[in-house]
């Protein structure tokens, strides 16, 4: 492509990651453009679909169950579902974690599988490190395969936490399928709603840095557990 | 989802700044203050970060002359009169600004004493009020003071503001709202003084040299002759502008001094659309050419045929020439609304070790230009490198009083196994030179992160404190203050060069 005023527009496409400038074959997008927008879009659908690999869980010695889903369309379908456990997945939480922590740590694949296996490894130990700073103590972290963010108030129901955080892989998009968010919530338990949760999204390599999401959080419950609460009423 | 955009639209409470700037320049000294507003930049769902949102000058002080006792020191007791009587003008009390700088700029920061009053001044003038000095820093506090740093981002090619006053020239280059480059020339309107007969009254050293060289007669206490100062104020304006403008090797201008920003080819490259002149020359663009030696001589110098000549030459060039908003305040515009930085917010320091002020900036160099930081070596090369190089500069006798900042520039990708290898080396490095306070600058987002780190491998025995977001240079001096809130640090960034113009 060339341009009037290549400096111009040169700036105009590093202040976005959006598609612009990409020029034009008569009335429709260049063949390069087009492919690389199916190609990002099979990404997108890829990290729906992926799972995350077994390595990851053992590096950080997380133990995995499952939410009620069985399959990705079905979590796709119900989303009711994904925020319920099954009866095997309760007895494992049950014999496997520490009851009524201060802080529980709960991963999920949620929508991106990739999201997890690309920042897991930076923001987990990150988010341990500002908890061992606060003088916080973490339970039992373990793994939710194909959850909602809603599960919190069921495994809140179950462990007891004083604090649960959730990391967990967003609905990817166009410009990246690495995207996680962290949600919070104080004294998660059935009937929590969205506005009394809190969160910290767009966790990734170009976004908010995970290692700096994870020691952010820390200040985040620190504040939580001292003001007793999670959501739009807690000021920050 | 419904969380995301809760709070995240201007509920946050805003939080105002008073500064003070204070310019002591070659031959007017001003004073400005303002009121900086600070705000949230980001919704809830993402990392907290602040930045100044508005900036209102809210008090501008008329121009002084600048009092000397002799040719070679500043007057101290008459400036702190010139000081206090504006602070009673603006009705503020020193202790009710909390930020600012005070600059001493073109040939004053050549006066014996420049260094002891402007760090007296500093100390007088409110809670945390900078010193500053230097032709670089000059340049580009008056080019941002002038607007031309903001219009840069709007504009399209590249904005040459040139701060012209009595003695120095400070020119800085801007292109997409950021400072590209900057120079310095001996070329000042007060540099030549004559009385109102029309008499040379004083010539300064820097204009006497040149005016030798080019064979050029001005003597003290005779007349100068009218056709000798046009061709004086002809040839500065073109060495100036062939220079700025078509990029001719500054090394070969006999009129620069200091080092140059800039690489000589620079200027071929770049295309300067916009030539902005401020300072006491560039107000003098506005009002009508002397005619005569009388006319030139109505402020006792040069000033207002060298603004004229500046104007004529500028003509031959396509550039878009203006004299800047605002002009002969630019410099302390600058300094007073532009010098304060805020840290990222989630940092990490113990406000009990706040605030600190003068601690030099090392800037440590990784090893790869890719800045690909995976091999462990390296890294802890790098980093024992620029300790060994803070304590050669810094170290004293007591090694207890050594401190210096390490800068740490981008790392690509910074994961966690990154960061800790960062944390090990630094904290290894400042057990070996028993550094009581371990000072951080990370470029990237990863201050508290790193903090933290630090803190739980020296158990919590090292102190440390670790900022990000602010831009520092090896050489810079900072000073940091106490964190409003908790949620974000002021960090003034300084650049000391008292004899740049010799």
């Amino acid at each position: 492509m060339v341009f009037h005023d290549p400096e111009g527009m040169e700036r105009l496409r590093k202040a976005t990651p959006a598609r612009i400038g990409t020029g034009r074959a008569g009335t429709r997008p260049t063949t390069r453009e087009q492919l690389q927008l199916r190609l990002d879009h099979a990404a997108a659908v890829d990290s729906v679909y992926g799972s995350v690999s077994s390595t990851l869980l053992d590096e950080l010695e997380l133990f995995a169950v499952d939410s009620e889903v069985t399959d990705k369309e079905l979590y796709l379908k119900r989303p009711d579902l994904g925020r319920q456990l099954p009866e095997s997945s309760i007895r494992l939480l049950r014999e496997r974690c520490i009851q009524a922590p201060q802080v529980q740590i709960v991963v999920s694949d949620g929508l991106s599988a990739d999201a997890i296996e690309s920042n897991l490894r930076d923001i987990y130990p990150a988010l341990l490190d500002s908890l061992a700073v606060q003088g916080l103590t973490a339970g039992t972290p373990f793994f939710v395969r194909k959850a909602r963010v809603g599960c919190m108030n069921a495994i809140g129901d179950i462990l007891e936490p004083e604090v649960i955080v959730m990391l967990i892989g967003e609905r990817p998009g166009l410009i990246t399928s690495r995207s996680m968010s962290a949600y919070l919530g104080y004294r998660p338990r059935s009937g929590m709603t969205d506005s009394q949760r809190m969160v910290l999204s767009n966790i990734h390599q170009g976004g908010t840095p995970p290692v700096e999401a994870g020691a952010h959080l820390g200040s985040l419950i620190a504040r939580m557990l001292e003001l007793r609460m999670s959501g739009v009423s807690l000021e920050l | 989802m419904a969380l995301q955009q809760a709070g995240g639209n201007g509920i946050e409470p805003k939080r105002e700044i008073t500064s003070v700037g204070i310019d002591i320049g070659t031959s007017t000294t001003k004073i400005v203050f303002s009121r900086l507003t600070v705000g949230r930049r980001y919704g809830l769902s993402m990392l907290p970060q602040y930045q100044i949102t508005e900036r209102n000058i809210i008090y501008e002080s008329p121009m002084h002359l600048t009092p000397l006792i002799g040719e070679s020191q500043i007057d101290l007791p008459a400036l702190q009169q010139i000081l206090s009587a504006e602070y009673h003008s603006a009705a503020l009390k020193p202790e009710e600004v909390d930020t600012g700088a005070v600059i001493i700029t073109g040939e004053t920061a050549v006066r014996s004493n420049a260094d002891s009053i402007l760090h007296q001044l500093a100390g007088e003038s409110g809670e945390f009020v900078v010193a500053q000095a230097g032709g670089d820093l000059e340049a580009v506090l008056a080019g941002k003071g002038a607007g031309a740093e903001a219009h840069s981002q709007r504009a399209a090619g590249t904005i040459v503001n040139v701060d012209i006053g009595g003695g120095t020239a400070n020119a800085a280059y801007f292109n997409s709202g950021s400072c590209i480059g900057t120079l310095n020339f001996h070329i000042g309107g007060r540099l030549i003084m004559l009385d109102k007969a029309g008499t040379v009254a004083k010539i300064y050293p820097a204009a006497r040299q040149w005016l030798n060289r080019e064979g050029l007669w001005l003597q003290e206490g005779e007349q100068a002759d009218w056709p000798v100062l046009q061709e004086v104020t002809r040839r500065w304006s073109e060495l100036l502008l062939e220079v700025l403008l078509k990029g001719s090797d500054p090394q070969a201008c006999p009129l620069i001094y200091g080092h140059q920003d800039l690489p000589a080819a620079f200027a071929k490259e770049t295309t300067v659309t916009e030539l902005w002149i401020s300072g006491g020359v560039g107000a003098l663009m506005e009002q009508a050419a002397p005619r005569n030696i009388a006319e030139t001589a109505r402020y006792g110098d040069i000033g207002p045929l060298l603004a004229h000549a500046i104007k004529k030459t500028a003509g031959h060039y396509p550039v878009k020439l203006q004299a800047a908003p605002g002009a002969q305040r630019a410099t302390v515009i600058g300094a007073g609304v532009h010098t304060l930085q805020l840290s990222g917010s989630t940092v990490y320091a113990d406000p009990n070790l706040l605030p600190l002020r003068n601690i030099p900036v090392i800037e440590l160099v990784w090893p790869v230009q890719a800045q690909d930081v995976e091999q462990p070596d390296e890294v802890l090369a790098s980093i024992q490198a620029a300790f060994a190089a803070g304590a050669i500069r810094h170290g004293s006798i007591e090694p207890e009083a050594m401190q210096f900042a390490i800068a740490i520039p981008e790392i690509t990708h910074c994961s966690y196994a990154v960061l800790r290898r960062i944390a090990e080396a630094v904290t290894g490095c400042s057990r070996k030179y028993k550094l009581k306070l371990c000072i951080l600058i990370c470029e990237n987002d990863i201050a508290k992160a790193l903090g933290n780190c630090i803190y739980l491998l020296s158990q919590g025995r090292q102190a440390c404190v670790c900022l990000d977001q602010i831009t520092v240079a090896h050489g810079d001096y900072i000073d940091i203050g106490i964190p409003a809130d908790g949620n974000y640090i002021p960090v003034a960034v300084k650049t000391l060069v008292f004899n740049s113009t010799n």
